[in-house]
């Protein structure tokens, strides 16, 4: 069960100012979206989690103890999705674009728009081999290549040994590697 | 497929640069040993590559306004978020995807847009143009040459209105802003592409479009600013309307001032 103790285990620290819930939404909504998304990609699944994501950050803000509000936040959504996925079947994925509103900021600045849709096709099937992952590779995957955290602070967000994570880590670039290559990827 | 779990733990320590001295030996040695093993270590490469150029989702307005009015009011604050709440109701009853204003700086400028020019005075009629998706897709182009301006930091802000017709679904916006700084003809910095999904019903939706800009931007000098626009999918052409007072792009920069020659 999710309690205030989940929230900043082992990092006590002297009682900082506690943000204000309104601007922690409006900062931080787009990185919880995005990281939502990718933990879970059935599309319905992914907003319950945003929504439950947000209702347990306006309940335990005031126990905020300081350090990163991102970190803070990128816990929640690993442990919520965790929570939320017991006994409940993976939704299929859902396309991750095909929703009216739905937008994207791209990392390369020198691509056009050419080149993003020679891309797509390669990203498409990356999203849905990752999809096919079990909960446990797809968010260490995550963690790693997306949220460019070290063996460490992965460790920490996932509450496993280092040694965990490594590998962990390996049996999913394994099984994401077969999985490409089921699906007709390179 | 290598099935040893210790190869494949080494292969993927050493993506990381995880690796002990004597990892690092055990590993060389297997690689000079099993070519497969080595091809199988730049798939590998390639997949967190990949992986790596995701790019970043942006939570949808009309989603972050659901779950908002679903949050319990926080008590002795009723005001603030009262207001917010009645704000995104109306940009629901509207039908409208507004961004709030408080992203940008209060010193922001906007440059008004037309067809094929970003220009400080607003045109005197509504405008429009199509975007066609085609096999290879060049983006439309609109710019405004020898722009002047302090760089006051944050983002920008696009608006205009877009339709995809009878096309039906499948509408998607590419955008990206270019800034030359000096005027040499030659583009310093470009903004991370954004790409938008439009609606597939008939008639024109408001596009608003927040921009991040990254390091690196700095302050105008005789320069060249330019917006690109492209429609990503070659079966949905998509159309754009101008409205005088209501289509512009607001960017970060005090007394942004357009040197003109001669009247546009």
């Amino acid at each position: 069960m999710f309690s205030v103790n989940d929230i900043n285990p082992g990092k006590a620290g002297p009682m900082s100012q506690t943000p204000d819930f309104q601007e922690v939404y409006e900062e931080q909504a787009d990185f919880v979206y995005s990281l939502s998304r990718r933990l879970s990609p059935g599309l319905a699944d992914a907003e319950d989690l945003f929504q439950e994501v947000f209702l347990r950050v306006h309940r335990f803000l005031p126990a905020f103890q300081g350090g990163s509000v991102r970190g803070w936040l990128r816990r929640i959504v690993v442990n919520t999705n965790s929570s939320m996925k017991r006994g409940k079947k993976n939704q299929t994925m859902a396309h991750l674009d095909e929703t009216p509103g739905w937008k994207e900021s791209l990392p390369d600045t020198e691509a056009g728009p050419s080149e993003h849709v020679e891309r797509r096709a390669s990203r498409e099937l990356l999203e849905h081999a990752l999809s096919q992952l079990s909960d446990d590779f797809r968010t260490v995957l995550i963690l790693r290549e997306v949220e460019d955290l070290d063996y460490a602070e992965i460790a920490e967000v996932l509450n496993v040994p280092v040694g965990t994570v490594r590998s962990r880590l390996a049996r999913a670039r394994m099984a994401l590697r077969k999985q490409l290559e089921v699906d007709g990827a390179r | 497929m290598v099935h040893d779990e210790h190869i494949a733990e080494l292969l993927s320590a050493s993506l990381d640069g995880a690796l002990g001295p004597q990892e690092k030996s055990r590993l060389e040695a297997i690689l000079n040993s099993q070519p497969e093993t080595g091809a199988l270590l730049a798939k590998l490469a390639s997949d967190r590559d990949a992986l790596r150029a995701l790019p970043a989702l942006l939570a949808p307005t009309q989603l972050k306004a659901r779950v908002s009015s679903k949050l319990p009011s926080p008590r002795g604050s009723g005001t603030r978020w009262k207001t917010a709440l009645m704000a995104a109701s109306l940009v629901l009853a509207l039908g409208l995807g507004v961004t709030t204003s408080r992203l940008l700086p209060a010193t922001a400028e906007r440059l008004h847009l037309r067809p094929a020019q970003l220009a400080s005075r607003a045109g005197e009629r509504t405008e429009e143009f199509s975007l066609k998706g085609s096999s290879h897709i060049e983006p439309h182009v609109m710019l405004s040459e020898k722009v002047s301006g302090t760089y006051s930091g944050g983002s920008a802000q696009l608006r205009l209105r877009g339709d995809v017709g009878e096309h039906g679904s499948g509408g998607k916006l590419w955008l990206r802003l270019g800034f030359d700084f000096d005027g040499d003809g030659v583009y310093d910095l470009h903004s991370q592409p954004q790409v938008l999904q439009l609606d597939d019903s008939l008639g024109y939706e408001e596009i608003v479009c927040h921009i991040p800009l990254s390091e690196g931007m700095r302050d105008l000098s005789r320069g060249q600013i330019k917006v690109e626009l492209a429609s990503l999918d070659p079966n949905t052409p998509l159309t754009l309307q101008l409205d005088p007072q209501q289509a512009y792009l607001k960017l970060p920069f005090e007394q942004l001032d357009e040197h003109r020659n001669s009247a546009s």
